[in-house]
């Protein structure tokens, strides 16, 4: 099985004068094609931190990230730019649509950064709205949207390059139960189908059963691990 | 493609709208500005830039056009009997007030009708081929303009001498008054001083040693100053300058520091206001130099938008001044290029701050709630 993103012994320590403070303790894990892994943790656990760190958006104190095989510690920043654009695709809980572009505006920007423009662009973030259910809000800005439908943008917006790995970060933080499960079941549905791999950070544990493991942080550690439905 | 700074700009339109209406403003105090000195300092030599001469005698420390010179009248005989010298011909120069049912200012250029080097330009109507004759007048239709209009033919008063309009010319005017003509003699029953002129022009045979002829000149006439018409020219401009029109300067300075002000101070609050979303646009991927670029274009668009409003508003208050009292700017098409140019160039350095926090952005933030 294709080993998409990997962390090995991750840490991430931060020091302010005498103090130091350790977010991320040695944590190692591998997503692979096609497979859910969701991160449990309660609040100040490391997960958004380690989810920065496997995002290329924040570099760790120790230990080495490795996308596709590259070690992504010796990439310049502008080389970690290029590699969130085309190989990783981010979800977040605050949704982070850009608010003042309409739904598909917003999904295109992402194409073109990666270098997809014009009617290509057009036609793809079309495509994938529609597949997350909301090609008749194309031209609705953010704020017209339900929590569930941004959401749904940002899913849209994240798989748009066909990413090797999608990072979400408390995906059904600001949604009820109801939203929560149908964005969760939307994303990790479409991910797979693409042999996209997923990455779950939340303390939601109504969402247990989509993930292909389980992984609990505690004080920056990964201290266990269960595996929740058989491959 | 999606335009992230042209939609940033129009999604608050009414924003927009402010921004780049006081940037106009700015602007227009800038061109105009510049233009009103273009405009002056191109019409107060224009009486030098039209004659055919190349050299220019005047009282000695008075050697530009708006001083009060007075040359011997003898210069005029012994230029023209000078080697070299192709013709010369003399020209008095003052403000005068010409009575036409109310009172106005104009300048009156004292000239030898029959002399090539000065004569009237753009003539309406008339002769000025009559101006030889006693008491007549060649009048410039901005000195007619009013209520108590005048026509070729009728009788006015110059300093309270009644002469008669044989001729009408258009656009001839120093940068405030419009010039009115009348002959050397008349010039002396007007307030000319008797036995001298204000300047004599010379006009060199092609070929000729300028320089020695300017020694010439200045040997065989003393306390008398012999320019070229270069300089002549540049001692007026020089001396306008120095006589308050260089003010124009500062309030073009006003303008410009007004134009960087409000570029920084909209930029950085725009920015400032959009920090989290320049964040997301690096999570996502975006370069140092897409920033830039959002950043950048934005501000150029602002720029370009207000230059395009504030030269419209530039060229109609021109107008409207004109209208009213005859003072107009000049612009040319290198000098508005020039001011775009310039304030793209401030635009750019009011963006520097937006950019480097935009750029700096921590794009960690992105995962705060």
């Amino acid at each position: 099985m294709d080993t998409l993103l990997s962390v090995r012994e991750v840490s991430k320590i931060y020091r302010n004068g005498a103090t130091s403070v350790t977010a991320v303790n040695r944590a190692s894990l591998e997503v692979q094609s096609g497979k859910v892994i969701l991160i449990l943790g309660p609040s100040g656990s490391g997960k958004t931190t380690l989810l920065s760190i496997m995002g290329c958006i924040l570099h760790p104190t120790h230990g080495e990230v490795f996308v596709g095989g590259q070690n992504v510690n010796q990439l310049s920043d502008s080389e970690l730019s290029g590699l969130r654009r085309e190989q990783i695709g981010f979800v977040f809980q605050s949704f982070n649509l850009l608010s003042f572009l309409t739904v598909r505006k917003n999904v295109e920007v992402a194409l073109n950064l990666a270098g997809v423009r014009g009617r290509q662009a057009k036609e793809r973030a079309t495509e994938v709205l529609r597949q997350v259910g909301l090609d008749h809000r194309l031209d609705f800005l953010p704020k017209k949207l339900s929590g569930g439908e941004k959401q749904r943008v940002s899913i849209a917006r994240a798989l748009a390059n066909n990413p090797k790995v999608i990072l979400a970060d408390e995906p059904t933080g600001n949604l009820d139960s109801t939203a929560g499960r149908i964005v969760v079941d939307l994303m990790t549905k479409l991910a797979r189908q693409r042999g996209s791999g997923v990455v779950i950070v939340t303390h939601d544990n109504r969402i247990l059963d989509v993930a292909d493991r389980v992984l609990y942080l505690s004080d920056g550690s990964l201290v266990n691990e269960a595996v929740q439905r058989p491959t | 493609m999606v335009s992230i700074a042209r939609e940033i700009l129009l999604h608050d339109k009414l924003r927009f709208v402010i921004t780049v209406v006081s940037l106009g403003f700015a602007i227009v105090m800038m061109v105009y500005d510049v233009g009103m000195f273009f405009g002056v300092t191109s019409d107060s030599v224009n009486l030098i830039d039209r004659a055919h001469a190349e050299l220019w005698l005047s009282e000695e420390g008075e050697s530009h056009l708006n001083a009060l010179s007075l040359v011997p009248d003898s210069t005029l005989g012994k230029a023209r009997r000078l080697d070299g010298v192709n013709q010369a011909c003399a020209l008095d120069y003052s403000i005068g007030n010409l009575k036409i049912g109310d009172t106005r200012q104009v300048e009156v250029v004292g000239i030898d009708p029959a002399c090539p080097l000065f004569q009237p330009w753009e003539v309406v109507e008339g002769d000025v081929g009559e101006l030889r004759r006693k008491d007549t007048i060649v009048v410039d239709d901005l000195a007619l303009r009013g209520i108590n209009h005048a026509q070729l033919g009728d009788v006015v008063e110059l300093n309270g001498r009644e002469m008669r309009i044989v001729a009408t010319t258009n656009d001839n005017k120093s940068f405030s008054y419009p010039y009115v003509y009348i002959n050397l003699q008349t010039f002396k029953s007007v307030g000319g001083a008797p036995g001298h002129y204000s300047f004599v022009a010379v006009q060199t045979r092609p070929g000729a040693d300028q320089d020695q002829i300017m020694r010439r000149l200045a040997k065989a006439n003393s306390d008398v100053a012999v320019s070229r018409a270069q300089e002549f020219r540049l001692a007026t401009i020089m001396a306008l300058i120095a006589q308050g029109v260089g003010m124009i300067f500062v309030i073009v300075l006003v303008g410009v520091l007004v134009g960087m002000l409000i570029i920084t101070l909209t930029m950085y609050t725009a920015t400032m206001e959009r920090l989290r979303d320049f964040a997301i646009l690096k999570a996502l991927g975006a370069t140092r130099w897409k920033i830039w670029g959002v950043v950048l274009e934005q501000a150029i668009t602002k720029t370009a938008v207000s230059f395009g409003l504030g030269l419209a508003a530039t060229l109609g208050v021109d107008y409207c001044v004109e209208t009213m009292s005859g003072i107009r700017g000049r612009y040319p098409i290198p000098v508005i290029i020039g001011c775009f140019v310039m304030m793209v160039i401030l635009a750019i350095f009011g963006s520097l701050i937006s950019i480097i926090k935009a750029t700096s952005v921590d794009p960690v933030m992105v995962f705060r709630a």
